[in-house]
């Protein structure tokens, strides 16, 4: 079958430069009414995109066929953000916070859009790894890129002492172990006097590598960059190389297990039957989702050199699962999608802070009664290359038997 | 020896609270089959409401006989939670009825968390703790060292008369037979000519008239009510039932009464554990799980899915 590569080609640059340019009008535009309206204008293009199924089919098609060349273009794409946001700080600040979000929302998505574990404790280990570079940081000075990893280690050790309840327990259980332990981590973290009660750890100092200070304004031909841009060209590499590791583990026979396992799009005992160990799989989803989360919070506590308890609390690691379960459970580019949607649109809506939480909250409860596939449901695998023929939709989504 | 015996009857009276709340999940449990995590909202409404309605009948109609305003104010509450209740259960529960628990636990999650920041939002100044008026009288006693307040006898007995009052209608009355019924097989059930809605509907007016009286007895002891404190109750109510075993009512109460004297025992006896009781609570709770994941009295049924 002959691709008509030009087009597919174009047709990917055009959505890209219609959604960025929708993205950054969003972020630079001050007046909350004009917000709305570009909001209002991007839901009816994706509506109308949506509706008219000829033009979805080409669209997603497009991506398919070309998908290093539309990864590699909005890999420029958010190469040159800090150049384009380069007058406002504040947004690279919130836009590597955002690139954190999506790092803790794939490790939640690995445990449960893959595995199906219900982690409703992923603040704790958020925290974990935000202490552990905190306190190393601050007590013994050691370097960032360190503490980065040992944080997220940390983060792993911690996690396996829920082995044996994730081993033992299923669904709402697993759900309330995890919020048990989150709530308790929280409790002690407010009161250990040794982890700074409750103000935190204060001075944590900035990241650096190999002595150079990430504190430092960025100068390139000409051009200067604010020092935000430092943390985020190192949350995008951090973040790249996850998303792509991410997505190794999905389309490998690993990913195959893990949704073998879950109890939501595979069957356990079926599993188990051919072979799989079960157990051992759901601990490895377990503690690699950790690892993420972990590194996201050191990243994080050398980011804002601050870190204290009312970070890690029951209702934030609802916020970072609803990201995967907003975007798309087991769909990696619906939960970075949504994982940006969670940390942009708040500080956006800043005006409405009060109400935000309210709204966030219907708009959870409406995703799961009326589109439980997320924003962008999670794709087929494609084994063979003449599959790729056959148009998406003409398929059973996966999970629609949710 | 008095403090322990002062620790206990603290623990009984706020394993009443926690008995009342974790009735509520087993109840839902039970006919449901999900785990209706908004319960903890749900109290709290209960709690706000029983405020809203004080402060009225105080301030705008002047009535200043506590007896009756009580009375109002229980009765009110009760009715108007389960209301609230019923309402909740129409809007979020019948569109997952069929879902896998997960997605009805996530649901009523974030239901619950829209309940909790919309008091936030648009209750008078409602970031801040609210005083809840004492209208009970301040008496206290003391035999042979251990300490009786008027309050906590006060909802140790309507705790329990409400405990009891729950028994029965679960076991003597036709609606609670259905109640039971529904719970240990839907399908068969509603063969036999119950009416599976009206049986849910009557689960939210159940516990909705449950919660509504603990999340008063809450503030008449603790004197003050805030927006989040449905957020423990609702972890510490589905703890409770879990431990006891889900959808086993007797199990609910006992354990609501277990984590209650768990956690004032260890502020009372571990050296500086006040700050930690919720900690002790929810280590014990997870070793608990592990050991018996199926709570201390299994539900009295043929079949169970987990």
């Amino acid at each position: 079958m002959k691709r008509p590569l030009v087009q597919d080609l174009l047709l990917i640059l055009c959505c890209l430069a219609v959604s960025w340019a929708l993205f950054i009008a969003v972020l630079l535009i001050t007046n909350l009414y004009l917000v709305f309206a570009v909001i209002l204008l991007a839901s009816v293009v994706i509506y109308g995109v949506n509706r008219r199924e000829g033009v979805k089919a080409s669209i997603v098609q497009a991506f398919q066929r070309q998908s290093r060349f539309a990864f590699a273009s909005m890999l420029i794409i958010v190469l040159a953000l800090p150049f384009i946001l380069r007058s406002s700080p504040y947004w690279i600040l919130i836009l590597t916070l955002a690139i954190l979000w999506i790092i803790v929302a794939l490790g939640i998505n690995i445990q449960f859009g893959s595995a199906g574990i219900i982690n409703l404790g992923a603040a704790a280990f958020y925290g974990v790894g935000a202490y552990t570079a905190g306190m190393f940081a601050t007590k013994l000075g050691t370097p960032p890129l360190f503490n980065l990893l040992l944080g997220a280690v940390m983060s792993m050790v911690v996690g396996s002492f829920l082995f044996i309840p994730l081993l033992k327990t299923r669904s709402h259980y697993l759900a309330l172990v995890t919020i048990a332990f989150v709530m308790a981590f929280h409790n002690l973290l407010n009161n250990a006097e040794w982890l700074g009660g409750a103000q935190g750890i204060v001075g944590i100092p900035p990241m650096s590598v190999a002595g150079y200070s990430f504190i430092r304004e960025i100068k390139i031909w000409g051009l200067k960059l604010p020092s935000q841009a430092n943390f985020y060209y190192l949350a995008l590499l951090l973040g790249v190389l996850l998303v792509v590791a991410s997505w190794r583990l999905w389309n490998s026979w690993v990913g195959l297990t893990w949704n073998a396992i879950n109890e939501g799009t595979g069957d356990e005992l079926s599993a188990k039957c051919m072979g799989v160990a079960t157990g051992k799989w759901s601990m490895i989803a377990f503690t690699i989702g950790n690892f993420y989360i972990g590194l996201a919070g050191a990243f994080y506590s050398h980011m804002t050199s601050y870190v204290s308890p009312p970070d890690i609390t029951f209702y934030q690691s609802l916020l970072f699962l609803s990201a995967v379960i907003l975007g798309g459970v087991d769909s990696i580019p619906g939960v970075c999608l949504a994982a940006v949607f969670l940390v942009v649109l708040p500080e956006k809506l800043r005006a409405f802070q009060q109400y935000w939480v309210m709204f966030f909250g219907i708009i959870l409860v409406l995703m799961l009664i009326l589109r439980r596939k997320g924003l962008i449901p999670a794709m087929i695998r494609i084994y063979q290359r003449e599959v790729r023929a056959i148009p998406d939709s003409s398929r059973a989504p996966k999970g629609s038997n949710r | 020896m008095d403090t322990i015996l002062n620790q206990i009857i603290h623990g009984l009276m706020l394993g009443v609270m926690y008995s009342l709340v974790a009735v509520g999940f087993t109840l839902f449990f039970g006919v449901l089959n999900l785990v209706q995590f908004a319960h903890g909202e749900i109290f709290m409404v209960g709690a706000f409401l029983g405020l809203i309605i004080l402060n009225v009948l105080h301030s705008f109609l002047g009535i200043d006989n506590p007896a009756l305003l009580l009375l109002i104010c229980f009765a009110g509450s009760s009715v108007l939670t389960a209301l609230f209740g019923l309402l909740f259960g129409r809007v979020t529960i019948r569109p997952i009825k069929n879902a896998p628990p997960i997605i009805a636990l996530l649901t009523t999650l974030a239901a619950g968390i829209s309940i909790r920041f919309f008091v936030m939002a648009f209750y008078p100044a409602g970031s801040q703790p609210q005083n809840f008026p004492g209208y009970l009288p301040d008496w206290q006693t003391e035999i042979h060292g251990v300490q009786l307040r008027f309050d906590s006898l006060f909802i140790l007995v309507g705790g329990i008369l409400l405990i009891l009052g729950t028994y029965l209608f679960i076991n003597k009355t036709r609606m609670g037979i259905a109640m039971r019924a529904v719970a240990q097989d839907r399908e068969t059930a509603s063969m036999m000519g119950v009416n599976i809605n009206r049986v849910i509907d009557t689960t939210f007016v159940v516990s909705g008239i449950l919660a509504a009286c603990a999340g008063i007895f809450n503030g008449l002891y603790y004197r003050q009510v805030i927006f989040d404190m449905g957020a423990i109750y609702g972890v510490v109510g589905f703890s409770a039932a879990v431990i006891g075993g889900l959808g086993n009512i007797f199990g609910a109460i006992v354990g609501g009464f277990l984590f209650a004297l768990l956690a004032s025992f260890t502020s009372a006896f571990i050296p500086g554990g006040s700050a930690y009781r919720f900690v002790t609570a929810f280590a014990f709770l997870i070793l608990f799980l592990v050991i018996m994941p199926k709570g201390i009295l299994r539900a009295s049924r043929g079949k169970r899915e987990t």
